[in-house]
Parts: C-alpha cells; structure tokens; sequence
C-alpha cells in the first residue's frame, strides 16, 4: 500500500511541476492586465525547443534556457500587438497558439528530434530513513525544487514595488499612468515574464518529465494553467493549490486501475461501483479541472466573501489614453 | 522612446490603405510562411500556386469550397450575434464538440426513417446549444462573472470530454478512439455523387436570417443598443438580461447544429480533436464581418479556400497539413496589426511636449 500511495505522491508533483511553472507565469501576465490564451502555445514551444537545446548542447538546464529565451521572444509578438498596437488579447493569443501549434507540428513531421538525457533525480542524504516522504523525496528532479521555490519568489514579487506596479496597471492603468508609472513597459515586464515562465514550464515538461518531444505533447496542459490561475483567484499562494489539485487529478488518471479495485472492493451494491468506475475513466478525468475551475468561481462570486478574489480590473482591456 | 513617437486616432480610414491593407496582410502572411517550406526544400511558388490557383481549376472545388464554409461560418456566427451584444463566445470550439456527440449519440443509438431522425439530431445538438449558451449568460447576467472565462472552460472541458467519449460510450468495436459510424438513414443526403450536402443551405438561410435580424428587426437593434454600452440601456426599456441570454443561447445553438451539421454531413462519426480548431479561427473571422453577415460569410469562404487548397497540396506532396494552421494564424496576426495602423496614424514626434500638443488637437 505504502508504495503506491509514494507512486502516486511523486507523480503528483511531477504533473504539478510544468503546470504550476506556466500557471505563475500566467498569473504575473494577468495581474498586469494581459490574458494571454497563448500559454499553450509557447509552453509546446518551449517543450519543442527545450529538447532541441538539451539535443544540441548536451546539458538540459541549457536546454532550458534557449526554451525560456524562444518563450521571451513569441511573448513579444503578444506584447507588441496588444501593449503596443492595442489589439484584442484573445485574438492574439488564440492565433499564437494556432501558429505554434501549426509550426511544432511542421518540425515534427519533418525533423528527427535528438535523443536526449534529462536531469537526474536529486540524490538527497538521510531523506530514505523517513517512512513514506523520503520514497517521494528519492523521486525529485531538480526542476520540481525550482518550480516550488517560484512560489514564494512570486508571492514576493507582490510585495516588492514592480508587484504594486504590476498590479495597479493591472486595476486601473489610467490611474497608474498618472502617477508616472509606464503602463507599457509594465505590461511588457509582465506578458515577457509570463512567457519565458510559459515556455520553462513546457521545456521541463519535455526535458524532465517524459525525456522527448511529440506534436502536441502539451495536450493542454497551458489550458489548465489558465485553469488553475482563475482557480487562484490571481493569488500565487492559491496557485500552488490548484496545481496541485490538477496535477493530483493527472497523477490520479495513470493510476485508474488501483482506483478501480478499490471501488470494486467496496461494500457497495455493483450499480454503484460500476458508475464510479466508469465518472474515473481516466479520460474523462480530464475533464474535471475545468468544471471545479468554474465551480469555484461560481461559488466565490456568488457568496461574494470578499473583493479580493476578483480578477484584476482591468484584464482583457488595451490601455488608450484620453489623447489617443 | 514612447514620447517621441506620436500616435493618434484617426478620424476618417485613407482609402488605399482600406483597399490595401487586406492585400498587404495576405502578401506578409505568405512571405513569412514560405521560410517553413524553404526550409523542408519545397518551392514555396509552387506550392502556393497549387494551393490558391491549381486547386480553383479543378471543377470539384467550388462544392469542396461550399462544404468547409459550412463550420467556419456558422462558428462564425455564434461569435458574432453574443458579440453584437458585447459577450464574446469562446465557447464555440468546444460547443462545435459537444453538438456534434449530442447529435451523434441520437443517430447511432435510436433507429427510425431519415426524415424524423435527422430533426431529432438537430434539435438535440441545438438544446445541449442552448444550455451551454445559457450557463455562461446567466452567470455573467446574475453575477457579473467574465464570460470569457467560462466559455473557455467550457471549450477546454467539451475538447476533453471529446476525448472519452471516443474511448467511452460511443466507441466503435476495435479499440481505436472513433465513435460509431451515422447509418446512411442518419446522415444528410448529398447531391447526387457529390459531397455537398444539405446542411450547405444552411449557409444561404442564416446569413439572410441574421441579416435579416440585426439590419431590419427591433430585436436587432436592442442587441446593438447593448453591445454599444451601458449608457445607451440604461435610458431605454431594453433588458439587458434578456439580450444575453437570447444572444448567447442563439449562439451556443447555432454552434452545436454546426458540429452535428460537420458529422452528418462530411465525416459520419467522430474521431479526437476533428475540428481543425472551426471554433477558434472563427473568431477574429467575426471580428472581420462586424459590419454584416454577408462580409463575414465571404471571410469564411476565402478561409475555405486555405483549407481546401491546403489539402490539395498535402495530400500530393510531403508538405505538413499544418502549414494550412500556420499560414491562417499569420494572416490574422498580420491583420490585426494593420488594423492598428487603419485606426491610428503614427508619426515621429517633431518637438517636445508632443504629448501636451495632441491632447489639445482632441
């Protein structure tokens, strides 16, 4: 029992990895007042080139950085056209992630990736005399360390004064503007953060987890970023949480089969259990995060607790000033 | 850097950059996708030659051309009518994925004569329409809730569940993800050995319909009077309520008969990820075609077109089915920076103090 249960605890953190690194990215990006529907398509840009990088120079945390470098540049295109030229953030994020979808696609059909050798787990000391937890502990890559430890660095980056400036373009970027903080350059920190974050989080995905790269080997893993940031409620804390749920959720799915001997163990009537087996298909599994996503919101805004859940104000909108 | 470019509104388009600025998009958005073809070694002449000019000679074009309209302009207009109304529907892809299973489950598991079984389809695609038009509306009416949000969640959810169903209830025998096949009394009759079917009216109906509705109809326009703002209702009687939830729930069934129209019609049962993404792309096609259905139902054509000169060209050479994908995301991306340049003109600032100047000439 005791193996299964670290089998599914370090699975666990390693789907929780790739989506919490993309969701804080995500999350830096909307807080300064851009929805970037392009996640999905720069983390399989960043899964693709991660690979290349890892292929090309032998060392995968190289790797990792040409993918976060590819992540900065395609965020600039999103930057540019709805910071600069005002256009429509879904528009612009929805045909990033159809041109990234389209070009990943087109260097698979037509390119032989690398094979290449990711990390290695980290060899931690006296963490195997700990029952359970050290089974995980044994299981972790140095790329889940990182991923973790962003969660504190983003939630300080809050406190810091780019944060408030972050999100008071975010709120209210006419009010922002007036006292003299630049509402461009500070989106543009915030959607090339989100990107190089994006981007990370698909190259360790590619490079950490599954060790290749495949057309659409994100399967819409930058959908349930966005998820898991409107999960949030914009809160990097809270993001933690919601990655972990999905990533739970994702850990839960390659393991149906112990699930479903424990439902048919039940001392259930076999209707009951058979309805159960067939709600944890590991398919439509997949179907959950969003539907809690949407759950939770529902119940944050219609018991209105308090205004700090709300998205910031000023999300989806271009910033005009009055002379333009 | 900012302060020594200056940007303004224009008030008025100069025409040759209205005329222009479709034919320059189209040229960047070729130039910029033939580097992938240079690269794999293709002539990229060649294969845009073939794909825009070689495939027009061949006769059965015109009704390939008809048939891949029928998705992108319905999903067309289930953005277009919320959006009228100020909602944006990004529901569409997965709406597009839960019509077509809707429709389908009731042509592979109940038998009767084609004249009753293919209403059932429709109206059941177009009710599970209704109740995801519905829920985004209701929730944006009643708690303010960004509907943005949950269309995506809906569509991200609809793509997953997609995913079961062709493994789940509807799986065909053989373990391959494809649902049961539509028995001929399910599908929609053809013009005789051709592939264009009768869900092509549909095309004709709803552009008129919706031409009909927001130029000459009084609903029309209290739609538009909601898109145009909250100061415009508040002094009328009009019902905001009620304006989104009917903009949404036509939407949302509109989309769903497209997805049933699209399995019924072309490819008779459902495989992952079938739509080449209808629902997205749809939505700057909306955008285009504000001004009137019939703009938008020539955008749909001419993205018809990609799609079916892309097929020609791959399906006779090596080049990736997904230089089609790449070739529209670059057209829309190019499009909505000339857009830009349509509504602002930019110019280097001469002077300092440019800033103060322009907001004295507003």
């Amino acid at each position: 029992m005791s193996e299964v249960l670290i089998g599914f605890l370090a699975a666990t953190i390693t789907f929780t990895t790739p989506i919490l690194i993309v969701a804080l990215g995500e999350l830096i990006d909307e807080r300064a007042g851009v929805f970037n529907i392009g996640v999905e398509g720069i983390m399989l840009s960043g899964a693709m080139v991660g690979v290349l990088g890892t292929g090309w120079f032998g060392n995968p945390w190289l790797g990792l950085v040409l993918a976060m470098l590819v992540g900065v540049l395609i965020a600039f295109i999103h930057g540019y056209l709805t910071i600069s030229l005002k256009s429509d953030q879904i528009i612009s994020g929805l045909m990033i992630t159809i041109l990234a979808t389209g070009v990943t696609t087109f260097v698979d059909v037509s390119y032989e990736f690398p094979s290449i050798t990711g990390f290695a787990t980290l060899d931690l000391p006296l963490v195997d005399a700990i029952p359970i937890l050290g089974g995980v502990l044994d299981q972790i890559y140095p790329t889940d360390v990182l991923a973790f430890l962003l969660v504190p660095v983003v939630w300080y980056l809050f406190k810091t004064n780019l944060g408030l400036r972050i999100i008071s373009v975010g709120d209210n970027p006419a009010a922002a503007d007036s006292m003299g903080i630049s509402v461009a350059r500070t989106r543009y920190f915030g959607v090339l953060a989100g990107g190089a974050l994006a981007a990370l989080g698909g190259a360790v995905l590619s490079v950490a987890s599954v060790g290749f790269f495949g057309a659409g080997l994100t399967s819409g893993r930058g959908y349930i970023a966005i998820a898991v940031v409107v999960f949030a409620a914009w809160r990097p804390h809270y993001a933690l949480t919601g990655a972990l749920l999905f990533g739970a959720f994702d850990a839960a799915r390659t393991r149906t089969g112990t699930i479903h001997d424990i439902f048919e163990a039940l001392p259930v009537p076999s209707e009951i259990s058979g309805i159960l087996i067939e709600l944890t298909h590991p398919q439509l599994m997949n179907v959950y995060p969003y539907l809690v996503t949407i759950l939770v919101l529902v119940i944050v805004y219609a018991w209105k607790s308090d205004t700090e859940t709300t998205p910031p104000l000023a999300i989806m909108k271009p910033y005009f000033r009055e002379s333009e | 850097m900012t302060d020594l470019i200056r940007v303004r509104r224009r008030d008025e388009v100069p025409s040759w950059l209205g005329y222009g600025a479709p034919v320059i998009t189209i040229v960047a958005a070729l130039v910029v996708g033939a580097i992938p073809l240079v690269l794999i070694e293709a002539n990229p002449i060649t294969v845009y030659g073939e794909m825009f000019v070689g495939s027009l000679m061949d006769g059965g074009t015109i009704i390939n051309l008809l048939v891949r309209a029928v998705p992108l302009f319905l999903a067309a207009l289930a953005v277009y009518i919320p959006l009228k109304a100020g909602l944006w529907n990004i529901a569409v892809e997965g709406q597009l994925y839960l019509g077509a299973i809707a429709g389908t489950w009731v042509g592979v598991t109940w038998d009767a004569p084609i004249y009753i079984i293919i209403p059932a389809m429709a109206v059941v695609a177009i009710l599970v329409g209704a109740i995801t038009g519905w829920v985004p509306a209701y929730l944006r009416s009643k708690y303010d809730i960004n509907e943005i949000i949950i269309t995506l969640m809906i569509t991200f959810a609809a793509i997953e569940f997609n995913n079961y169903v062709v493994r789940g209830p509807l799986q065909a025998a053989g373990g391959v993800p494809v649902t049961k096949s539509l028995p001929p009394s399910a599908q929609l009759p053809t013009l005789g050995d051709t592939n264009l079917h009768l869900g092509v009216l549909l095309l004709v109906v709803l552009a008129v319909a919706v031409y009909y509705l927001f130029k000459h109809s009084s609903l029309g326009y209290e739609i538009s009077m909601v898109g145009e703002g909250p100061m415009a209702v508040e002094a009328s009687p009009i019902s905001k309520h009620r304006v989104f939830i009917l903009t949404m729930v036509l939407g949302g069934a509109i989309a769903c008969l497209a997805g049933i129209v699209q399995i019924a019609g072309v490819r008779t049962n459902i495989v992952p990820h079938w739509s080449p993404q209808y629902g997205f792309i749809a939505i700057p096609i909306a955008l285009l075609g504000m001004k009137s259905a019939f703009r938008m139902l020539g955008a749909s054509l001419f993205f018809a077109l990609l799609f079916v000169g892309g097929n020609s060209v791959t399906v006779t050479s090596s080049i990736p089915f997904s230089i089609v994908n790449i070739l529209i995301a670059l057209i829309f991306l190019f499009l909505i920076t000339a857009e830009f340049f349509k509504r602002f003109s930019v110019s280097l600032d001469p002077g300092i103090g440019g800033r103060r100047e322009v907001s004295a000439n507003e």
